[in-house]
């Protein structure tokens, strides 16, 4: 099915179309679905949960958010920004997932408060190989994807998941050579905090700063 | 190589995006996925069905004379990086526009704005409306405070504009938040937004957490109260 053929869809689903409604929701329903497997599967061992009831739970919690309020997630989709349906749904749900598997907390890895001057001084390829030997990598993803806006996850995507030169990421996403540095810059901080977190078993994702925030409470 | 972290996270994204589900999908396929989506579909019409009718006094959405709240005077904040002392005060800008299912934030006013060696005063009463930097990663100190105390997760997020028309967005999860809903963004600007050198329009917004706007489009096009900050970054 074309983007053009998406945009009809959605547009007649959250116009009251029941039948347009029921095929969104299928296409919809997977997607997620998909997700919500992933971050099931990293922390229902552990807390000794149903993970198919935890997985139907979210599907069906990620799916109301996005048709709730007359589809006001939804209709921030654009295909001209890039994005599929599906792709742009799975990014919605990779951000809100950990929100919800911690019971609205932020994200589950986000309590450790991390010292700024370690972020500042941590050695990255020693992070990333300690994080692989404890397969903790997800565990870091799962914190950063809670973190990132569509435009972060646009970028990581484009940089460090298809491996684009952030040369032709920036001519692409009509940035400065300069503000793709200044991203990386950005992302490398929340990166470094994340994987502190992790490997120091707590895996926390918040500077101290943000112990009390990170955006939320504390 | 300074990436060798972001790289490794991306080539486990790459790995998972090609590995098959961990719990198998089968819930949601034939009678089984259509029962959940008659449930979800089911739960979100009840909803709307209970939704009070367009005339049983909607909540606010705009700014006016009734729901713009005063706040009260604070101590004066230091700001040790530039030597800026700001007290408080400030009309508030705007009620917040929510969806009708979330409890409205109260009005947030500007506590302290302050940031590079120097900064310009404004409109306000003692709070700058410009911010000059030398540089992106100049400090910055931004403090933003409710007209009453604030529980539940709350998101920021920075919409920027320059002269010429380029537009910046981000999130900002690095704010601190106080148990009391004050919101604080204390470091270099570029910790919070890529700024490149030019004269910005800064929007600074507060919203409960997952009702941000998620993108440069929506902070526009979405009613979202804002606070504005002009920051002019100049070396020369």
């Amino acid at each position: 099915m074309s983007d053009l053929d998406d945009v009809e869809l959605v547009s007649r689903a959250l116009a009251g179309d029941g039948a347009a409604r029921r095929e969104l929701g299928r296409r919809l329903m997977r997607a997620v679905a998909r997700e919500a497997s992933f971050a099931v599967a990293r922390l229902a061992a552990a807390e000794g949960r149903d993970p198919r009831q935890e997985v139907k739970d979210l599907v069906h919690d990620v799916l109301l958010g996005l048709f709730d309020n007359d589809g006001q997630q939804l209709r921030r989709w654009d295909p001209t920004r890039g994005r599929s349906l599906e792709s742009f749904v799975q990014l919605i749900a990779r951000r809100r997932i950990p929100r919800m598997l911690s019971g609205g907390r932020g994200n589950p890895w986000a309590d450790a408060p991390i010292d700024p001057a370690d972020i500042d001084t941590a050695d990255d390829a020693d992070l990333a190989k300690r994080l692989e030997q404890r397969n903790q990598l997800d565990q870091v993803l799962a914190a950063m994807h809670a973190k990132m806006n569509d435009r972060d996850h646009d970028l990581f995507d484009l940089i460090f998941v298809q491996e684009i030169s952030p040369d032709a990421v920036a001519e692409q996403m009509d940035m400065t050579r300069g503000a793709v540095n200044a991203w990386s810059y950005r992302m490398r901080k929340l990166a470094r905090a994340a994987a502190l977190g992790a490997a120091a078993g707590t895996g926390g994702a918040s500077t101290q700063a943000a112990a009390s925030g990170g955006a939320r409470h504390g | 190589m300074a990436d060798e972290l972001l790289e490794a996270l991306g080539q486990r994204q790459r790995e998972t995006d090609a590995a098959k589900p961990p719990i198998p999908l089968g819930d949601f396929e034939g009678e089984a996925g259509d029962a959940l989506l008659d449930d979800m579909f089911g739960e979100l019409d009840d909803k709307a069905r209970q939704k009070p009718a367009p005339s049983e006094s909607p909540p606010p959405t705009e700014a006016s004379p009734d729901n713009v709240t005063a706040l009260p005077k604070r101590s004066p904040a230091v700001w040790a990086g530039a030597g800026i002392v700001i007290a408080a005060a400030a009309a508030l800008v705007l009620w917040l526009a929510m969806p009708s299912s979330i409890d409205p934030l109260p009005a947030y006013g500007p506590v302290s704005i302050a940031g590079g060696p120097a900064a310009v005063r404004g409109d306000h009463e003692g709070i700058p409306e410009v911010l000059k930097l030398e540089d992106p990663s100049d400090n910055i100190e931004w403090r933003f405070a409710p007209a009453t105390s604030v529980e539940g997760d709350l998101e920021v997020v920075l919409s920027a504009r320059r002269a010429d028309g380029e537009r910046v967005f981000a999130t900002v999860p690095n704010a601190t938040v106080t148990p009391t809903g004050s919101v604080q963004l204390r470091g270099p600007l570029n910790s919070f937004i890529e700024l490149d050198e030019g004269h910005w329009t800064v929007q600074v917004i507060i919203a409960r957490a997952g009702h941000a706007p998620g993108s440069a489009e929506d902070a526009m096009r979405e009613d979202w109260p804002r606070f504005p900050i002009e920051v002019i970054i100049d070396a020369s």
